[in-house]
């Protein structure tokens, strides 16, 4: 009967985990329009939102080079656009970080370039060297994931948050941006469409961009 | 019947055990010995933060801060508040260290860093598995980035999303809400 009991505790500790994803509390919220943005690739050229409106799905996803979370995820996107941009999902990813704060030195924009080498992005790397487009989103952390969708008129956001639910790839259970994708492709809303994740803070200055 | 009944409390039994040496791998304490420094980290999980620490029946206020090895912001402000804990080291205050470092990397970043810095303060790694469904219970506000700080006194719980750039900025910080 004890262990009955405690089977019974161990389940209901179990189902209680998964209680609720709270709302990040800044920036965009699901469903509002995204304004266009225009930034540098790494290549010089000037990259728009507003080129994608013939994509399905538009993931963005703020990471850099210098910190171990962004670090652990560059082969996951690579995989994840390899899988997608077949299906019509433009992956783009954007430095918010101010290389002139010793923190965040690796991240200056030729650091990028030689990283983005290294890797063999297929994608977009942008550099927010204004720090005036991560504000918008809200993010707050690299990684910090965002997918926004063309709509008849410019974009919407469609899911903020984690890309999934561990850092090491082999104890990962929740794919939490492969499936909002998939939800989008499918007609569907995500669910869930805001998750939380752990990163290193944005090297920022300027405090009020944090939401601070 | 009686056959059957057994079966399933030995497969129960064995679900148990399991479970119990799961949970042992993870929560328990990984002793530091240097040949002039011993200290002990305690790996937890979520559920074990929550009881044995953060909702602890405490009289005492208590300043959680959430660093890693790797936060290069939060090694900065790291000494600010091991300094700040030793002045007050006879005020009903206590000082949490709670590790975001990667639990496979804890004998070659986490432990080195502590004997290096001679860190004998009392450090707990959180392990990291399913960030959403815990992170809402360490503050409602917690976007997720590093470093944070959470201080709980008796009346109030205050939480600090971002770095202090000095021992008085945050000793102000922190002397603003003990009445």
């Amino acid at each position: 009967m004890r262990y009955l009991i405690s089977f019974i505790l161990l389940l209901s500790l179990q189902f209680n985990s998964f209680a609720h994803y709270p709302a990040p509390f800044w920036g965009y919220k699901i469903g509002e329009q995204v304004t266009d943005f225009t930034l540098k690739n790494i290549d010089g050229k000037m990259i728009s939102l507003s080129q994608f409106t013939k994509a399905k799905a538009i993931v963005l996803i703020f990471t850099c080079n210098h910190c171990p979370f962004s670090i652990a995820y560059e082969d996951r996107i690579i995989a994840l656009d390899k899988v997608f941009r077949k299906k019509g999902v433009q992956m783009v990813l954007i430095n918010p970080n101010d290389p002139s704060i010793e923190a965040a030195k690796e991240d200056s924009f030729d650091e990028m370039k030689k990283r983005a080498n290294e890797k063999k992005f297929n994608f977009p790397y942008l550099f927010d060297e204004k720090q005036e487009v991560f504000p918008r989103f809200g993010a707050t952390k690299t990684p910090d994931c965002f997918i926004v969708k063309p709509q008849d008129k410019g974009f919407v956001l469609a899911y903020r948050g984690a890309f999934d639910n561990n850092k090491e790839t082999a104890q990962v259970t929740e794919k939490y941006l492969e499936n909002a994708l998939n939800a989008i492709l499918a007609g569907k809303s995500p669910n869930p469409a805001e998750t939380k994740a752990f990163g290193c803070s944005i090297k920022c200055n300027d405090k009020s961009k944090l939401g601070k | 019947m009686n056959q059957i009944l057994f079966r399933i409390l030995l497969y129960l039994l064995c679900f148990e055990i399991l479970s119990v040496r799961l949970v042992a791998q993870i929560n328990t304490q990984i002793p530091i010995n240097d040949s002039s420094f011993h200290s002990e980290v305690h790996w937890v999980d979520f559920e074990h933060f929550d009881s044995l620490y953060l909702n602890k029946e405490n009289s005492k206020t208590q300043v959680f801060n959430f660093w890693a090895t790797w936060c290069k912001p939060c090694v900065m402000e790291l000494p600010y508040f091991l300094a700040l804990e030793e002045k007050w080291k006879d005020a009903p205050i206590e000082f949490y260290y709670v590790s975001l470092d990667f639990p496979n990397k804890l004998e070659k970043t986490l432990l080195p860093f502590m004997i290096k810095n001679k860190m004998s303060s009392k450090v707990i790694v959180l392990d990291q598995k399913d960030v959403n469904s815990w992170i809402h219970f360490i503050h409602a506000n917690w976007s997720g980035a590093l470093p944070a700080t959470l201080i709980k006194t008796r009346e109030e719980t205050l939480f600090y999303e971002d770095s202090f750039h000095s021992v008085d900025e945050l000793e102000k910080f922190i002397s603003k809400h003990l009445k």
